[in-house]
């Protein structure tokens, strides 16, 4: 067996796991009660979704009162979180897959011109827009809400892919490994991928919480899925009339959202920060 | 000179054959997705010979190519087509709303614009102080808050509970929102927020990273007042990524006019592009969407061409 170079410092160094702090733990603590509840609020909600169990907009009845339809705001905040956060996970662990792939692709490439300018014409569409086109072609359906999540961070994913993969593909570890004559599969997943995969999650970090934006802001506009489907952005928008009269109905489901976005901002930029230093 | 107007060539052609490609990308996804217009216009009126008559009227049954080359034809002579909904010409019908936001997109890029360099300032000059700090935090948690939950809040908490400002946009008709300047208050505070802190953190980074710059280390080194270091050497070499940094600002603002002009019920482009896609009226959605991205394109090229021009090295080093 011929030995392997010894990594770079600054790659060993990102190799290392860094020792959770204070601040990390105390953003991961909100973050991790809005997932639970985004996953388990179902089962703990005190009524179904749509049971219409007051006059609309009381204040009264739970801590948060009814919605413009009389239904318990608290249960529909606990029904309403997956469709938040279930869509944009599973969305952005496709779109990073297909980014990262083509990324490395484009960085092995002697030239990569090709991959890089298809993809820049993608990313000067804003998501929103992307997103707001596929409604009209397909509905406002789950898989076309994760479409436009993919298509929309694939060609920022990619390009983000290619930069921290271009010194590590072209690096004397990979040459060697090629000069030994293992497959392309293989240094794929034995040298490439592990050299990367902080660098992307980072990435994906951030990616997640645009897919968050880009969920929310959909069902704000009102493209979500019909009811009895509910989720935090559409209930802002259905319940802002009402603001007078119950303010709950519209600030609860936007608390969440806050909830969900200001931490997991702040996490994924403290670990992108630690990548990159 | 021949350097620079060379590269003002190339940019300006390679902005085009963006927008062409932009242009297909945009018409094969609004046309060729699944979901036939004839049906969705006829609705239950629906019969196959009113079908088949309305495709025909619509030249749907032209091949995709061609039916993009004529569409194309008319947007290059300035006809954008019809809504197919109510038969007027797109061009008028977006118009208005179009002016109406280019005023609320232009107020809130100032605003951005001012918040960002403020912050940026801010951040720059206590560098390392508790002031900085706040500043750069309080940044990443108003980066953090979508749009339409700034919006939402200040609808419900300052027009609402507190009757300040107007929560809804009435435009008198024939006028413009500078008719009535309070109603774009609101509107402009929740689209610059995201905009203004994600500017002021880059842009303090790239300021950041120009102080460190060698020739901006040896000005100072070589013993020139702080005022010329910074006016002649170092804010010079933070204007090409301040520029793009602004330009990277664009996506928030005409993302952010969609949900932000539908709380305010403020008439723009967003809100009729909402509506238009509830109603399938393919005409209108692509020719918003094209202007929409025509803005963004235009945004990257005058940011690079800034780059370009305020920077001396690029301007004359050969292509």
């Amino acid at each position: 067996m011929i030995p392997r170079p010894a990594l770079p410092a600054a790659i060993a160094a990102v190799r290392t796991p860094p020792r959770p702090s204070a601040a990390g733990l105390l953003l991961a603590a909100p973050l991790a009660a809005v997932l639970f509840l985004a996953a388990f609020g179902p089962l703990l909600s005190p009524h179904g979704a749509t049971d219409v169990i007051a006059l609309p907009y009381q204040p009264d009845p739970g801590p948060f009162g009814t919605d413009r339809l009389g239904r318990d705001v608290l249960s529909r905040i606990l029904h309403g979180g997956r469709a938040i956060v279930l869509i944009p996970l599973l969305a952005t662990v496709a779109a990073t897959a297909i980014g990262a792939l083509l990324g490395i692709i484009a960085a092995a490439l002697p030239r990569d011109d090709l991959i890089m300018r298809l993809l820049d014409l993608f990313a000067v569409l804003p998501a929103l827009l992307v997103a707001l086109v596929l409604f009209h072609g397909f509905g406002a359906r789950p898989w076309v809400l994760a479409l436009a999540v993919i298509v929309s961070s694939v060609p920022f994913t990619a390009r983000y892919a290619r930069a921290a993969a271009h010194p590590v593909v072209n690096g004397p570890w990979v040459e060697q490994a090629r000069a030994i004559g293992e497959p392309p599969l293989a240094i794929l997943v034995h040298d490439v991928l592990p050299n990367l995969a902080r660098p992307l999650c980072a990435d994906a970090g951030l990616r997640f919480i645009g897919a968050i934006y880009l969920v929310a802001a959909a069902g704000f506009l009102g493209f979500s899925p019909p009811p009895p489907a509910v989720d935090w952005g559409s209930m802002i928008a259905a319940n802002i009339d009402g603001a007078a009269l119950n303010p709950w109905a519209a600030i609860a489901p936007s608390l969440m959202i806050l909830l969900l976005t200001v931490p997991a901002n702040l996490l994924a930029d403290r670990f992108a920060r630690r990548v990159s230093a | 000179m021949h350097a620079a107007s060379a590269y003002l060539a190339a940019r300006l052609l390679a902005a085009l054959l963006a927008l062409l490609a932009v242009s297909a990308i945009i018409f094969a996804a609004v046309e060729l997705l699944p979901g036939d217009p004839a049906a969705q216009l006829l609705g239950t009126y629906a019969t196959p010979e009113r079908l088949e008559a309305v495709r025909e009227q619509l030249g749907l049954d032209d091949p995709a190519p061609l039916r993009y080359a004529r569409w194309l034809g008319g947007v290059l002579q300035g006809d954008l087509g019809s809504s197919i909904r109510t038969d007027q010409p797109v061009a008028d019908l977006i118009a208005r709303p179009a002016l109406n936001t280019a005023v609320l997109a232009a107020a809130a890029f100032a605003a951005i614009s001012a918040a960002a360099l403020a912050l940026a300032a801010l951040g720059g000059v206590r560098e390392g102080t508790r002031t900085a700090a706040m500043a750069s935090g309080a940044a990443l948690i108003a980066v953090s808050v979508p749009e339409f939950v700034i919006a939402a809040l200040l609808v419900s908490v300052v027009a609402l509970e507190l009757g300040w400002l107007p929560a809804v946009s009435l435009v008198p008709s024939g006028g413009t929102p500078l008719d009535r300047p309070e109603i774009l208050v609101l509107p402009v505070i929740a689209l610059a927020a995201v905009g203004g802190a994600f500017g002021g953190r880059m842009i303090r980074a790239a300021v950041a990273d120009a102080a460190r710059l060698p020739h901006v280390e040896a000005a100072r080194l070589a013993g020139l007042p702080e005022r010329c270091v910074l006016l002649r050497h170092l804010l010079p070499s933070a204007v090409p990524a301040t520029a793009q940094i602004l330009a990277f600002t664009a996506p928030f603002l005409i993302g952010g006019a969609v949900v932000v002009e539908r709380i305010f019920a403020f008439p723009g482009l967003g809100s009729m592009l909402v509506d238009r896609i509830g109603l399938h009226d393919a005409p209108v959605i692509e020719a918003i969407a094209l202007l929409q991205a025509a803005v963004m394109i235009a945004a990257f090229t005058i940011a690079d061409l800034i780059g370009f021009f305020a920077s001396p090295a690029r301007r004359t080093a050969p292509a």
